[in-house]
């Protein structure tokens, strides 16, 4: 596990103007954050969500000294985890799609848990493509994204990590998913 | 910025502003705005449509458990075929899935020809403690052999560090599979579920739970044969509690679809589980589908509360239910597949199924194990009976059920009740440990007496955790489930005051076994009240509610307000009850040992005489309450100084309870003890340590080595040694007490504080000072870190090393910790209270062997009169 005083070191360097502390953090958090995201799956079963709530908390509570955190380094760590949750699910997704499978459905199966998933790595991938070029015309909607999509972020949580108000969240939540819509289904209408 | 993005930039701003108008206004803003440019507003449009809500890019989606295990820390997750593993050469993957990979492997040494399946585990699964796990369980696995069981031979690590485990390699396909291809009937379906279930009890009676058991684990081969995987595996698994609190993430390994209950909740897992888990696979054999209806998106999150909150469906029902694409999970075959499938057709099917079928998988299927089938065995009979056309034993739930569970949980009492009795200072008399027992006991003759176990077990039922999403990963405390039902019984049983009471002073009664008086009271207060407005409380109802609210004023030492409580009961039961009830006789026998502990003997006396003649004179068998008339009264003439007829008593009560209960009945430990202590009081110390011992062999037998109980009686007796002044004697039980409580209650609680600090004054009285020090200091720390610094318990460790170092010779350490015990032990207990006057004692003693007589005189009036020594 990481280590609790380092992370919430680059948290203050960053607040104190560190402006490359926050990139120094995603590795850290990463593997952390992968291992508590299959823990809380490990309850789950594939095609399904998981329960996000608590995910990212239980990240800042393990990872960050609370003594000495304010309000504003949680805003960052939120930010910091949503972006770590894209790059885990997207290398997954990567690995996943590489992955030689040859022959088809074995014979016997020990396993039930596999249906869905290539399905659900394609398209994550596409997503994640759809968001690269959303993020060149708004940087804030690819962000909005990382927070609610890939790292399940409640609609408050997501505000705080953005830094914005509820409303604006919520906004740039629905703006974002239309523009993501017409990427990804170009011909609903047609 | 280039043409695209101004482009992009104009549509946002359009789709913006108009997202902040009425649907109504935005075509003619958009009409105004975007003129002709009919590309630009068709974007729009699309985006305003795109922004509605739907199921697109759903919070949280990205997050499945396939995708996440799809890789892992190291990498990817090669094929390692061809490569060596442990023993073992991998030839080719047979199976991979969130938890594993399998392999066909056969042993590289090539020991053995036959092949194998070699399970990997993927990574971030801590591997020391499952290999510890396997190494543990492996003995108990190998012992399983039966036909339907494929065989775990073998479990390790690789190099790398990955659990493995190799089992018998079986060719097959999953049960579900297999029953629709070769469209099975209903009754071969039953049949072949029973192999299934035989297999499991058969690892029952080896003391194997399987835990996971789910079709993708049971293939059939083409002989038709069933073998279950992966036995034992899910135990070897799974983490032991994480005992970081942070974190609560007790690692479970469960599928969500066919977990039990109580594998959800993070409770216990026994073999009932597995009846349940066997249940949910009848029902999907039965009838093509899963026994809760969720909407399929809602998540693992919904059907896990399901599971533990919603009624199954009934499965007669559930096969003409025409599921929509939204209830479906996994498979939504419609009415008219699942029939053909089973060779019938959907009302057909509906008929074979309702009736017997439907009670079987309900029963099976019950929330609470303890409702279930009692083993996976009677679950086979009674599929067996239905196939044989006999009368199965499952029956439907009534509305009633659990009103009738309620008052059946109640005859379930029994007084050995959860609280953990104090062992005693050795220089106090045991008397108050007796009479605690007894009041114990009393409880039975006329209280309602359910163990803090079986209520907070019921309570576990009746006030289940509204949202699982809140307790996953927690674990709930009985403490936590009281307070949820005290809280609760007043709105949720409004309808049915006499319920409502009943429960109130159920779960106050375990409140005040807690020793939780404070939140003990108002309920049984309460109780009663509930109790007088209802005209149609019955007497014996009224007269225990009052009976309850005196003995918690007893407990607290409020003697004078449980002396008319207790009264009024008593009246309340001889207008209305018939002379030999025995509720009246538990009644008259509460009061009187009431008077007897305020001391007044003459009034006590008729009245327990009263209680045990009622009890002589019952009819029918003799019963145990009889022994204890005997005993209680035994105690009162003892402390009359009537030691011939105290004796008469005793002996005649452990009679009864030999008779009644046979010799290892706990009450005759009890007796003997009672003996032991009249013989002390004859200062007959030979025959009081001969009664003593008795008593604790029976103890040592019935409770085992780390009981209370043994506990006290092992400080009962080395009272008696000490008195004695076999002081070797008594040190050596000492020990053992001081042992038994640190395993018990850990290092630091004020029962060890106690026994260490006997032991200490033992050691101190033998002459040894020396040896006394280091563990009367402990002592203190101990009573420091447990009961703070003014109790009477640190009171009495002050003054016990303080006695230590004035011996010893140094008066100046002595001096604090004297005057210490001393000033908490009259905060305490009153300067007049006999530890109060030792403690002054001390302080003079100490005084006077430091040539300091003036200090000593200071404190002499304190201390004990002369002539009362």
């Amino acid at each position: 596990m990481a280590d609790r005083g380092d992370v919430t070191q680059l948290l203050v360097q960053f607040r104190e103007g560190d402006r490359d502390a926050l990139d120094r953090l995603v590795p850290i958090v990463y593997e952390d954050l992968r291992r508590i995201a299959r823990s809380h799956l490990r309850r789950g079963r594939s095609g399904h969500s998981m329960d996000t709530v608590g995910l990212v908390n239980e990240a800042w509570l393990r990872l960050v000294d609370q003594t000495r955190a304010n309000f504003e380094d949680r805003q960052h760590f939120l930010s910091v985890c949503a972006r770590a949750m894209r790059q885990i699910l997207i290398s997954s997704a990567r690995k996943h799609q590489a992955a030689k499978r040859g022959g088809g459905e074995a014979e016997v199966t020990y396993d039930d848990e596999f249906v869905g998933t290539r399905r659900q790595a394609e398209r994550l991938l596409a997503v994640d493509q759809a968001l690269e070029k959303l993020s060149k015309h708004d940087e804030r909607l690819a962000r909005v994204v990382e927070c609610r999509y890939f790292a399940g972020l409640s609609e408050q949580e997501t505000a705080e990590a953005m830094g914005c108000s509820l409303r604006t969240a919520q906004r740039d939540w629905m703006r974002a998913r239309a523009w993501l819509r017409v990427e990804l289904e170009p011909d609903e209408r047609g | 910025m280039s043409g695209a993005d101004e482009r992009w930039a104009r549509a946002d701003r359009l789709f913006t502003a108009a997202l902040d108008l009425a649907e109504g206004e935005r075509p003619a803003f958009l009409d105004a705005e975007c003129g002709d440019d009919v590309e630009l507003r068709e974007l729009v449009d699309k985006l305003l449509e795109g922004a509605k809500t739907g199921t697109f890019l759903t919070p949280g989606e990205a997050l499945t458990e396939g995708l996440l295990d799809a890789a892992h820390p190291g990498g990817d997750e090669p094929d390692l075929s061809g490569t060596v593993v442990d023993r073992y050469r991998l030839i080719e993957e047979i199976g991979r899935g969130g938890m594993a990979v399998v392999y066909r492997a056969e042993r590289a040494d090539g020991q053995f020809e036959q092949q194998v399946a070699l399970k990997l585990i993927k990574r971030g699964i801590d591997t020391d403690d499952v290999v510890q796990r396997f190494a543990r369980e492996r003995q108990i696995l190998a012992r399983i052999r039966h036909p339907h069981i494929a065989r775990l031979l073998d479990g390790g690590a690789t190099s790398e560090g990955r659990p493995f485990f190799a089992m018998e390699l079986v060719q097959g396909r999953p049960i579900d599979r297999y029953c629709d291809e070769q469209r099975l009937g209903i009754e071969q379906r039953l049949r072949l579920f029973c192999d299934v279930a035989e297999a499991v009890a058969h690892a029952h009676r080896n003391l194997v739970v399987h835990r996971d058991i789910k079709p993708s684990n049971i293939l059939v081969g083409d002989d038709g044969e069933v073998r279950l995987l992966d036995f034992g595996i899910a135990r070897v698994l799974e983490d032991d509690e994480d005992e970081d609190q942070l974190t609560r993430t007790r690692q479970r390994l469960l599928t969500p679809r066919y977990a039990s209950p109580e594998q959800v909740r993070g409770e216990p897992v026994t073999t009932s589980s597995d009846v349940y888990q066997l249940g949910v696979l009848l029902y999907l054999l039965l009838t093509g589908r899963l026994p809760y209806r969720k909407p399929s998106k809602q998540g693992t999150d919904a059907l896990i509360r399901a599971i533990v909150e919603s009624e199954p469906t009934r499965p007669s029902s559930s096969v003409t239910d025409a599921l929509t694409e939204e209830l479906a999970d996994g498979d939504a075959a419609s009415p008219d597949a699942i029939g053909e499938r089973r060779r019938t057709t959907p009302a057909q099917l509906r008929r074979e199924l309702a009736g017997d079928l439907d009670n079987i998988l309900l029963m099976a299927l019950r929330k609470e194990p303890e409702r279930r089938y009692s083993s996976v065995a009677q679950l086979i009979e009674d599929i067996r009976r239905h196939l044989d056309g006999r009368p199965v034993s499952a029956r439907p739930d009534t509305l009633w059920y659990r009103t009738s569970k309620l008052v059946a949980r109640h005859k379930v009492g029994t007084a050995l009740a959860a609280a953990a009795l104090l062992a005693v200072l050795v220089f106090s008399v045991t008397v108050s440990v007796q009479a605690r027992r007894i009041a114990k006991e009393r409880d039975r003759a006329n209280l309602e007496a359910a163990s803090a176990e079986q209520v907070a077990e019921f309570l576990i039922d009746l006030f289940r955790v509204s949202n699982p999403g809140e307790a996953r990963g927690n674990t709930i405390t009985a403490r936590e489930v009281l307070d949820r039902g005290a809280e609760r019984i007043a709105g949720d049983l409004e309808e049915q005051p006499l319920v409502q009471a009943r429960m109130m002073n159920t779960i106050g009664r375990v409140y005040q076994n807690l020793g939780l008086y404070k939140e003990a009271r108002p309920l049984i207060e309460q109780s009663l009240e509930l109790r007088q407005n209802q005209p149609d409380t019955p007497v014996n109802q009224m007269a225990t509610s009052l009976g309850n609210l005196g003995w918690l004023h007893e407990e607290l030492g409020e003697y004078d307000e449980a002396e008319p409580l207790y009264r009024q009961a008593l009246d309340l039961l001889r207008k209305e009850l018939e002379p030999d009830d025995p509720q009246l006789a538990g009644a008259i026998n509460n009061l009187g040992l009431l008077l007897y502990h305020k001391g007044e003997y003459e009034v006590a006396e008729p009245m327990l005489r009263e209680a045990l003649a009622l009890r002589r004179a019952q009819e029918g068998p003799l019963e145990d309450e009889l022994g204890d008339s005997l005993a209680n009264l035994g105690m009162l003439v003892q402390a009359r100084g009537d030691l011939d007829e105290a004796e008469a008593l005793y002996k005649e009560a452990v009679d009864v309870y030999i008779e009644v209960k046979g010799d290892d009945f706990y009450k005759v430990a009890t007796g003997y003890d009672n003996l032991g202590r009249l013989m002390a009081a004859r200062k007959d110390l030979d025959a009081s340590e001969t009664y003593l011992r008795q008593g604790l062999e029976l103890r040592r037998r019935i409770f085992g080595e780390d009981h209370p109980e043994t506990a006290d009686s092992l400080s009962n007796l080395a009272s008696i040694l000490f008195y004695k002044q076999d002081y070797d004697g008594a040190e050596e039980i000492f020990r053992e007490v001081v042992a038994i409580d640190r395993r018990k209650f850990g290092d630091v609680h004020p029962d060890l504080g106690l026994s260490v600090g006997n032991l200490g004054f033992v050691l101190m009285k033998a002459g040894r000072p020396e040896s006394a020090e280091p563990e009367l200091r402990q002592a203190l720390d101990i009573m420091l870190a447990s009961v703070g610094d003014s109790h009477r318990h640190t009171g009495n460790a002050h003054r016990a090393l303080g006695e230590c170092l004035t011996e010893l010779g140094r008066f100046q350490d002595a001096e604090p910790h004297v005057l210490a015990g001393y000033n908490v032990n009259r905060e305490a207990l009153g300067p007049d209270h006999s530890r109060t006057r030792t403690a002054a004692e001390r302080a003079v003693i100490l005084y006077e062997k430091w040539g300091k007589p003036s200090e000593a005189e200071r404190y002499r009036p304190f201390a004990h009169p002369p002539e009362a020594e």
